[in-house]
Order: structure tokens, then C-alpha cells, then sequence
């Protein structure tokens, strides 16, 4: 299936989501989280990933931290204050749309949807 | 999870440096992405997953990358420095900004045009001269492990956090230019009556103070993080 438009939409709150749960994340682990997660059903491709990062960092919703790991530099993504107050409200927004879709798809079911 | 030998890390930064990023701020992650990627797989299948990393981050799609991650980052500065600034014009900041005017009103009123150049506006420069040097050593000291692995390369690597900033702590150089010497060569200076060029001694020295002051919190804000 053809999802990378779907996930689209919603890749920032997964960033966000993840980077909640885990305190500080690179992008390739971020990658490989999305598709542990979901069994390799979603794939976060670099051409997506790191314009989001970029841009959440730039909002001012991600602080970064460079680390030295094995001769190399790592950028590792963390929540700020405003980007975990944000973490909320996408997930709402989120389950909002999700519960919306869920009654245009099956009208007769009255979902109950938690993140 | 194995490590790449030195002749596949060649081979890795060879790879990116055909894709001609010059951001430490992007060089540093995606070199990252490439071995992380590359040291899940083993060594027979190194080339093929070169390439396949490779057709992901194309030219293009990396110029792009690069352009975008420049325009986030002058807008992460600028809002930084603008947040500032405005807390200058909130309580209790507002406390020193009503003292600071008063004290270059007073000052301005009992100096001389001359002095006024060399005091108000020759010190801020002088500062911002230095604070230049300054930001160019730290940002050379931190971007120094990103070029020595690059090396080998013809890259010109450097920061792109530093360069923006850059730009915003030489801004008044300009408008110290603009407004102070374009007048003079027009011999348009002559136009202007002491009492509002006293006026705008006061404006210019203030824009220029609160310039050097923002621009010294928001380095101390970003540096944390950046390659700055």
C-alpha cells in the first residue's frame, strides 16, 4: 500500500509521540522505530523525515544535542517545553481525525480511539 | 551490527561529497545515517547499499535539504533575537530600557557630534568586531571533527548557524554605513539641524545597543546546540 500521503499529514505527531516517549532520538533511529513499531507497515523516508525535524527545530519545538560516537558527530532530537505542550495537542487533533474518518468509513461504528 | 573499514568509510564520504553539502549542521547527519545504515548490513552487501542510500539522497533532493535547513535556521535565529528584543519593552526589562534612553538622552545632550560618533557608536562597533572574531573561532573549534573527517574532499564545510548569525551581528556595520555615510558623501549631513541629529543619535545608539545586547543572548541560547 501506497501510504507515504497519509503519513504525511501526520509525521510531526509521530516525531513528536516518539520523542516523548524516548527522551532523545537521531533520524535514522526515529526511522527504525516507525517501522519496528508498525511491523515495516510504515516507512519514514529520509526525503520526509528530515525537513520535518528541521522545521520542528526551527519552530522551536525540538532542541538538538551533538554527541562523538565513533569518530562521527550524532544529532540527537529532544522535546523542548513548547514541543511537549505541543505533543498533546497534535495527538488530540490527531484521534480527532482519525475518530472523523472512522465515521465517514463505517457510519454504523462509534469509535473508541486512544492514544 | 559490524564497523566499516577505513577503505568503506573512503567510500561513504566519497559518496556524499559528490552530493556537495557544505552544512556541517547536515554533512554530520547524514554521514551519520549513511553508516549507521551501512553497519546493519555485511560486507558483501556494502556496495549495493551504498547505492541504494545513494539514489535516496540524490543532488538534488540534498541541495534542497540544504536550502530548507538554511531557511529554518535563519528564522530559528531571527525569531530567537526578535523574542528578545521584545522582552526589552516588558516588565521588569522595561525598567533598564526607560533608564538606558534616559542615560544616552542625558549623554547625547552634553557631548559633541564627534564624541558622540566614538562613544555611541564606535564602542557597539568595536564589540560587535570582536564578538565576530569571537563566534568565527568558536564555530571553527566545533565544526573542526566534521572537516577532519571530510578531508579528503574538496568540500568547503562550514556552519550554516554561524554564517546566519553572522549576518545578524554585522547588520549594524551596514546601517552605520548607510545612514551616517551616504548622507556625507551626498554632503546631505549638512541638511540635517543639530537638534534632530541629536534625535537620531539617540535612535541609532539604542537600535545598535539593543542590537549587540540580543544578539550576545541569543548566541548564548543557541551555542548550547549549534555548531555556533
Amino acid at each position: 500500500m501506497s501510504n507515504s500521503n497519509l503519513i504525511k499529514g501526520s509525521l510531526q505527531t509521530i516525531i513528536l509521540k516518539l520523542l516523548e516517549e524516548n527522551e532523545k532520538m537521531y533520524g535514522y533511529e526515529i526511522t527504525q522505530k516507525v517501522k519496528e513499531l508498525t511491523a515495516g507497515e510504515i516507512k519514514i523516508t529520509e526525503g520526509a523525515l528530515y525537513p520535518a525535524l528541521h522545521k520542528l527545530e526551527a519552530e522551536g519545538l525540538l532542541t538538538t544535542e551533538i554527541q562523538q560516537v565513533d569518530n562521527r558527530v550524532r544529532k540527537y532530537y529532544s522535546l523542548t517545553k513548547d514541543g511537549q505542550k505541543e505533543v498533546s495537542s497534535k495527538l488530540a487533533e490527531l484521534q480527532a481525525f482519525v475518530e472523523n474518518m472512522q465515521r465517514i468509513i463505517n457510519p454504523g461504528l462509534k469509535p473508541e480511539l486512544g492514544f | 551490527m559490524r564497523k566499516l573499514s577505513e577503505r568503506e568509510l573512503k567510500s561513504v564520504q566519497k559518496a556524499i561529497a559528490q552530493r556537495e553539502i557544505t552544512a556541517a549542521e547536515l554533512l554530520m547527519e547524514v554521514y551519520d545515517h549513511y553508516i549507521i545504515h551501512l553497519e546493519g548490513f555485511p560486507e558483501e552487501h556494502f556496495e549495493e547499499q551504498l547505492n541504494a542510500l545513494n539514489e535516496k539522497w540524490t543532488y538534488s533532493y540534498c541541495k534542497k535539504l540544504q536550502h530548507d535547513l538554511s531557511k529554518n535556521i535563519n528564522k530559528s535565529v531571527r525569531k530567537t533575537q526578535w523574542g528578545l528584543i521584545k522582552s526589552y519593552f516588558s516588565w521588569p526589562k522595561m525598567v533598564f530600557t526607560l533608564i538606558f534612553i534616559g542615560g544616552i538622552t542625558l549623554l547625547v545632550n552634553l557631548i559633541t557630534h564627534k564624541m558622540q560618533l566614538m562613544i555611541l557608536f564606535g564602542l557597539p562597533i568595536v564589540y560587535l568586531t570582536a564578538f565576530l572574531v569571537f563566534v568565527l573561532f568558536r564555530t571553527h573549534k566545533k565544526i573542526k571533527p566534521i572537516k577532519k573527517t571530510f578531508q579528503d574532499t574538496e568540500l568547503k564545510i562550514s556552519s550554516i548557524f554561524s554564517n546566519q548569525f553572522i549576518v545578524f551581528i554585522s547588520l549594524p556595520l551596514h546601517f552605520y554605513n548607510f545612514f551616517l555615510n551616504v548622507p556625507r558623501i551626498f554632503g546631505m549631513d549638512k541638511l540635517i539641524p543639530e537638534y534632530l541629529l541629536n534625535y537620531l543619535s539617540i535612535t541609532f545608539c539604542f537600535i545598535i545597543y539593543l542590537h549587540c545586547i540580543s544578539a550576545y543572548e541569543a548566541w548564548k541560547i543557541k551555542s548550547k546546540t549549534a555548531l555556533l
